[in-house]
């Protein structure tokens, strides 16, 4: 029998990286030697696990974020700005206030969203979100907030869905011409100012929807609200209680204000 | 040389066979567009862990941003197989400020053992603890192990990636695998 082959060439034949007359040298001395035809076997085997391996999916929204943000370092314990619902409605109101309306078909037809159907439209839009950001639109802002890019836009039932994220939260911006009818919104509705704009915000069982009337548009907004958590912990704990309604829409606007050069 | 193991990524992934050149320097959108399920799942595999992935994913695309990462024409997920790996051991060496070409004796001895390990190896074992032990590997051997199992690399394309010569490349990969049995016996 031919002299047993270093074990790293047994690893090489395993993984066809042999020569083809050392590949046939090695295939010989197997058939006459028990252990290293072993130790071909138990190579095949360990290749097999690691080959058995599942993909590994990164996080929904990580590219979303790096496409949104540029690639970047972490800095750790970093604890971002996060807004609430209604102060992206705020942000959303002062854009289409500035900037958007000459670009909207304005309406004076009544308009009764149908809730449940956007916020479906918006749980589908982060699902079916391509990588990368949207084609640069004048249509819809290309940033809420300050902290919210826009990553993609949809037409659904003929109404135009504009998607956002910090990363890790999502929204959704609808924009309708018409005038809003408050008399078909759910009986749960609360009354708020959003941007000097009469507003109500309705929570949809984990979403909140945010509606406000500008102009002759209709603004929808829906998203998880963060702060709904702080405010319960707070509530119970005894903890400073959250920053109100009012002082985070005065933040949101000026911010979304500097953001578009307004401030 | 083949390469290419019925089991890679690319396959698996759905992505495209990258042998024909790709003409000129990707951009790090199209790299996280087109290739980051791909880069994300290398980057796993040699981290181990969601948030050390994210972070060598946004390092590798830092890198492509500010060109620190040539570009050669050729097959785009070698040279993405490179960049990452490459970031993996920079950062693992920043860590620990010692050199890694350190052998546990276990080694010596699974990889001596093949015969009789055959027998007890003959059955399936679960990827989670597949990928304890893949976790487990010192990350040169690691590093090695995941470009040829887990994407697919030749054995050139990964002398190129870890910029080491033939025979390093096949003894790492021996060792490698010899510890990850060892690890799963």
């Amino acid at each position: 029998m031919s002299p047993h082959p270093e074990p790293e060439v047994l690893t090489a034949f395993v993984d066809d990286e042999l020569a083809a007359s050392a590949a046939s040298d090695v295939r010989a001395h197997l058939d006459g030697c028990p252990g290293c035809a072993g130790v071909v076997a138990a190579e095949r085997t360990t290749r097999s696990w690691l080959h058995g391996l599942p993909p590994v999916e990164p996080p929904s929204a990580f590219y979303a974020q790096v496409m949104a943000r540029g690639p970047a370092r972490r800095e750790r314990g970093r604890q971002g700005t996060r807004f609430a619902v209604a102060n992206i409605a705020a942000a959303a109101a002062v854009w289409v206030g500035v900037v958007g309306v000459a670009r909207l078909a304005t309406g004076s037809e009544t308009v009764e969203p149908a809730l449940g159907e956007l916020v479906r439209a918006h749980a589908a839009g982060q699902v079916s979100l391509p990588l990368g950001l949207a084609p640069s639109t004048d249509a819809v802002p290309a940033e809420l907030a300050s902290d919210y890019r826009l990553v993609n836009v949809r037409i659904t039932n003929g109404r135009r869905q504009a998607l956002y994220t910090d990363g890790d939260r999502w929204v959704s911006m609808f924009l309708e011409p018409g005038r809003l009818d408050t008399g078909a919104l759910p009986a749960g509705a609360r009354r708020a100012t959003v941007a000097g704009a009469q507003a109500w915000v309705v929570d949809m069982g984990g979403d909140d929807v945010v509606l406000l009337q500008r102009g002759d548009t209709v603004v929808v907004l829906v998203g998880a609200d963060p702060q709904a958590d702080g405010a319960m912990v707070s509530d119970a704990g005894g903890r400073a209680p959250a920053p109100s309604l009012r002082d985070r829409v005065d933040a949101a606007a000026r911010g979304v204000l500097d953001s578009f050069g307004f401030g | 040389m083949t390469g290419r193991t019925p089991g890679n990524l690319r396959g698996r992934l759905g992505v495209e066979r990258a042998d024909r050149p790709t003409p000129q320097h990707p951009t790090w959108e199209q790299i996280a567009r087109d290739h980051g399920r791909f880069l994300y799942h290398v980057a796993y595999r040699l981290t181990g862990d969601h948030q050390d992935a994210q972070d060598l994913v946004q390092e590798v695309l830092l890198r492509v941003q500010r060109g620190l990462a040539t570009y050669e024409p050729g097959s785009l997920e070698g040279w993405l197989s490179r960049i990452t790996t490459n970031a993996f051991l920079d950062e693992v060496r920043r860590k620990r400020r010692r050199p890694v070409e350190l052998v546990p004796a276990v080694v010596e001895r699974a990889a001596d053992a093949g015969g009789d390990a055959a027998a007890a190896l003959d059955r399936a074992r679960l990827p989670a603890d597949v990928e304890a032990a893949l976790r487990a590997l010192p990350p040169d051997f690691r590093a090695a192990v995941v470009l040829r199992d887990v994407v697919g690399l030749d054995y050139d394309e990964i002398g190129v990636a870890l910029s080491v010569p033939p025979g390093t490349v096949r003894s790492r990969i021996h060792r490698g695998r010899a510890l990850l049995r060892a690890k799963l016996s």
